[in-house]
Parts: C-alpha cells; sequence; structure tokens
C-alpha cells in the first residue's frame, strides 16, 4: 500500500512497473466512477462492464495522461466514454430504473420511492443531459471539472444541465401524476 | 419534446436540483469490485508475461526498413549495370565499325560522342532518384480514414503494405494531397514536420480530412506517428496529430 502517494505518484509508479499501485489508485475512487457508470448507464451489469472496460483502458493508457488534469478527472473522463461507447452501442438507454438493492437507500420508504422515480426520470434523459446532470447536480462536481471530463466547454456543461433538469421536472410530474409509469419507464423511453 | 426544457433555460427548477443532490449515495457492490480488481490483477499478470518483446509494429518497421534498404541496394545495383552496359555497348559499337549502332549511342548527346555516361551520372538518373531525399521511406496511398482511437489497429494495413514509389503516389494520390505527391511538396513538408526521413508515408485521410500520416521509428524503440494537413509545406507543418505508440 502507498497511502502517502497522490494519485499522480500512484500513476507513475504503475507506469513504472509497479504491480499494486493501478489497483490501489482504483480503490481509492471506485466508488465515485461506479456512481457515474451506475447512474449514467442505469443498470448494474452495463455500469459494470463499462467501468471494468475503460479501467483495463485506462490501465494500458497510463502512460499517455500528461497531467494537464487531475488523474480522478482522467479517469472519469475515460469512464464517461466508456458508458458512452455502451451506451451507443446498445442504442438503448435503460428500461428499467436502477435496482433498489443498488443503492445505499435511506430508510424510508418514501426516500426509496423518490430515488427511484428520480432515476426512472433521470433515465430517460439523452445521454449528454444526463451524464451532465450525474456529474454536477448528483456527485458534486464543478462545472468546470465536469467540463473537463465530458470534454467540452463550461457552457455546454450548464447548458446540458439546464435543459435537463427541465426536462426532468416535467418526466417526474408525468410519473408522479400516473404512478404505475414509475416501473414501467419502458413506455416512455421509446420517446427518445 | 416540442420545446423541451427552452422555458426554464435560466431559471433551472431548484426543486428538481434539490431531488437529484438528495439521491442516496452509490457504492460499488463487493463483487463488483472483486471482479474488477481480478481484471486488474489479469492485466497485471499479462503486463509481466514475456521478456521485452517488440511489439508487432515495431517488428513491421524493421521489416519495412530492411526491405527499403534491399530495395535500394537492388536499385543502386541495376543503374550501375545499366551504365555499365551502357559503356560496354558504346565501346562495341565503335570497336565492331557499326554506324548505325553509333548513332544511336550517339543520339542523346550529338555533340559528344566520345563521351560516354560515368556510373555516377547514370545513378542521377535512375529510377531511386525520384525519391532521393527519403531513400529509407515507403509509400502508400490507402486511403484509410484513421482516427486517433482506433490508429493502431488501422496502421496494420499500411504496415503490410508493400508500398510504391513516389511517381507512383502522383498518378493515384486525391487531388488535395496532389501537392505533397511532388519531391519538392514534399521535402518542404518533412522539413517543416522536421523528419526528412520517415519510414513510411501514407497519403490517408484523419479525421475525415485529407492529411499526411508519417511513421518514423524512435531510438527508444517507439513508434511515432505523425498527421499533417495537406497544406503542409513552407508555411508550416500544420500537424493535425503527433502520437506515439509504444514498443
Amino acid at each position: 500500500m502507498h497511502p502517502h502517494i497522490d494519485d499522480a505518484g500512484l500513476l507513475a509508479a504503475h507506469v513504472n512497473g509497479d504491480p499494486h499501485a493501478f489497483g490501489e489508485l482504483v480503490q481509492r475512487h471506485q466508488n465515485r466512477l461506479w456512481a457515474v457508470a451506475l447512474r449514467t448507464l442505469g443498470n448494474t451489469e452495463d455500469a459494470a462492464d463499462a467501468l471494468q472496460e475503460a479501467l483495463i483502458s485506462a490501465f494500458r493508457r497510463a502512460h499517455t495522461f500528461r497531467g494537464e488534469a487531475a488523474v480522478t478527472t482522467w479517469l472519469h473522463r475515460i469512464v464517461v466514454n466508456a458508458c458512452l461507447d455502451r451506451a451507443r452501442r446498445a442504442n438503448a438507454r435503460p428500461t428499467v430504473p436502477l435496482p433498489e438493492t443498488d443503492i445505499a437507500t435511506r430508510d424510508t420508504a418514501d426516500a426509496q420511492d423518490t430515488a427511484t422515480v428520480v432515476h426512472a426520470a433521470l433515465a430517460q434523459l439523452p445521454f449528454e443531459q444526463r451524464a451532465a446532470i450525474v456529474l454536477v447536480d448528483i456527485e458534486g462536481y464543478p462545472v468546470a471539472e465536469a467540463a473537463l471530463i465530458l470534454d467540452t466547454a463550461i457552457g455546454t456543461v450548464k447548458s446540458r444541465c439546464a435543459r435537463g433538469r427541465a426536462r426532468l421536472a416535467e418526466i417526474l410530474v408525468e410519473l408522479r401524476g400516473n404512478p404505475t409509469d414509475s416501473a414501467g419507464v419502458t413506455q416512455v423511453n421509446g420517446d427518445l | 419534446m416540442a420545446g423541451r426544457g427552452d422555458m426554464h433555460e435560466t431559471n433551472p427548477d431548484d426543486d428538481v436540483q434539490a431531488q437529484l443532490r438528495a439521491l442516496p449515495p452509490v457504492e460499488m457492490p463487493p463483487a463488483i469490485a472483486a471482479r474488477l480488481q481480478d481484471a486488474l490483477r489479469a492485466e497485471v499478470q499479462n503486463r509481466r508475461v514475456p521478456a521485452p518483446r517488440p511489439a508487432p509494429h515495431r517488428v513491421q518497421l524493421r521489416q519495412l526498413r530492411r526491405r527499403t534498404k534491399v530495395g535500394l541496394a537492388l536499385t543502386l545495383l541495376a543503374a550501375i549495370f545499366v551504365a555499365g552496359v551502357g559503356v560496354v555497348g558504346i565501346i562495341n559499337a565503335f570497336d565492331s565499325g557499326d554506324e548505325g549502332t553509333v548513332q544511336s549511342a550517339k543520339e542523346p548527346t550529338d555533340s559528344s560522342v566520345a563521351e560516354p555516361r560515368s556510373s555516377q551520372d547514370a545513378l542521377k538518373d535512375a529510377p531511386q532518384n525520384e525519391a532521393a531525399p527519403k531513400e529509407s521511406a515507403l509509400f502508400a496511398v490507402t486511403g484509410v480514414d484513421y482516427q486517433r482511437e482506433t490508429l493502431n489497429s488501422q496502421l496494420d494495413s499500411l504496415l503490410n503494405s508493400s508500398g510504391i514509389t513516389l511517381n507512383e503516389v502522383a498518378a493515384r494520390v486525391p487531388a488535395e494531397l496532389s501537392g505533397l505527391a511532388s519531391q519538392p511538396g514534399l521535402d518542404q513538408c518533412l522539413a517543416a514536420v522536421g523528419d526528412p526521413a520517415p519510414i513510411m508515408i501514407d497519403f490517408a485521410r484523419y479525421g475525415g480530412q485529407p492529411a499526411l500520416v508519417l511513421l518514423s521509428d524512435l531510438p527508444s524503440g517507439e513508434i511515432q506517428v505523425r498527421v499533417t494537413a495537406a497544406n503542409c509545406g513552407a508555411d508550416g507543418p500544420n500537424l493535425l496529430d503527433t502520437i506515439v505508440i509504444p514498443s
């Protein structure tokens, strides 16, 4: 273990042949990377596949890291790109809400319901809007960092977030107005 | 879907933001964490496996270099042979008193009948002259539209090509790249790029636009790929990308 080495140091150690450095780097950030993958793809299987694909890619491409951004930003960018690729390949947005077991939910049933409905609504957004909202509104990344992760302009991220929120508000009204739809997201997915 | 979100663009729904922020945190399930660590351990094992061995592209580049050297040597030999035959032919013609043959030998230079061309002169006119400064370069017109993400695999077709001469390039190259298919144009571009002797030059495309793809092997064992736009020349290399492929 290298508890006192920062992320860039771990990545450099990996490039120099340390067999444990990259695994340790992943362990440091795996929950946040997982959250981004799961919330942008919407289901456990795809998220796990995308994350594995992304991390192996990062493992192999570590020597290309130039230090122009933080290591976590670089890792997130690779993960988001892998998720985007997977979403495009599947040509599908998630057809079911996130399984409740994937989320460390609050104790109350109300909170659980709210989370399920919000995730169901989120799943109906276009990938770009969803990714921006996941990074900025849910995971709390500054807009500037989200822009680096998404490889786009800050203004674009703001715009995607604003449009995504507006659309989410509409979808949430629809879902809550007709509770049976919250479990039947496939009915509205065809619209996207 | 019409007008979706537009009316809210400058006034994001605070309630939605609040609901998003209130979503419970997500933790990676232990089974998935274990799966990822297993996958990374496998990568580490693969990384360790053989003692340093040249990557396929490196081997291909070496083969290319060997091929170009052999090709150049054969060209030189052929040129010397042609020059030698010319001299012997002239001498024989004089010896035999065959006016017709002498005349034909004299034809190129009416005023210098007895001045046979040296093998050095012959070399100047030999076919290798068409690619003189790039004597170790192979040319190709693959037409491949290279992309940064897939460049490594796309290079296979280039590295497996047998290579053509610059004159052949000129006959095949698309109009946008024709300026680089002449020796002066190519020389200016290579000078601007700062790599006078790439191993392989492909007149192709990059990210959808006409481009020159230059492959060089670095002393470190890596392969450097430089991509220039069609307007590479005296005004600058107009590099579209530079990528180093590890050995």
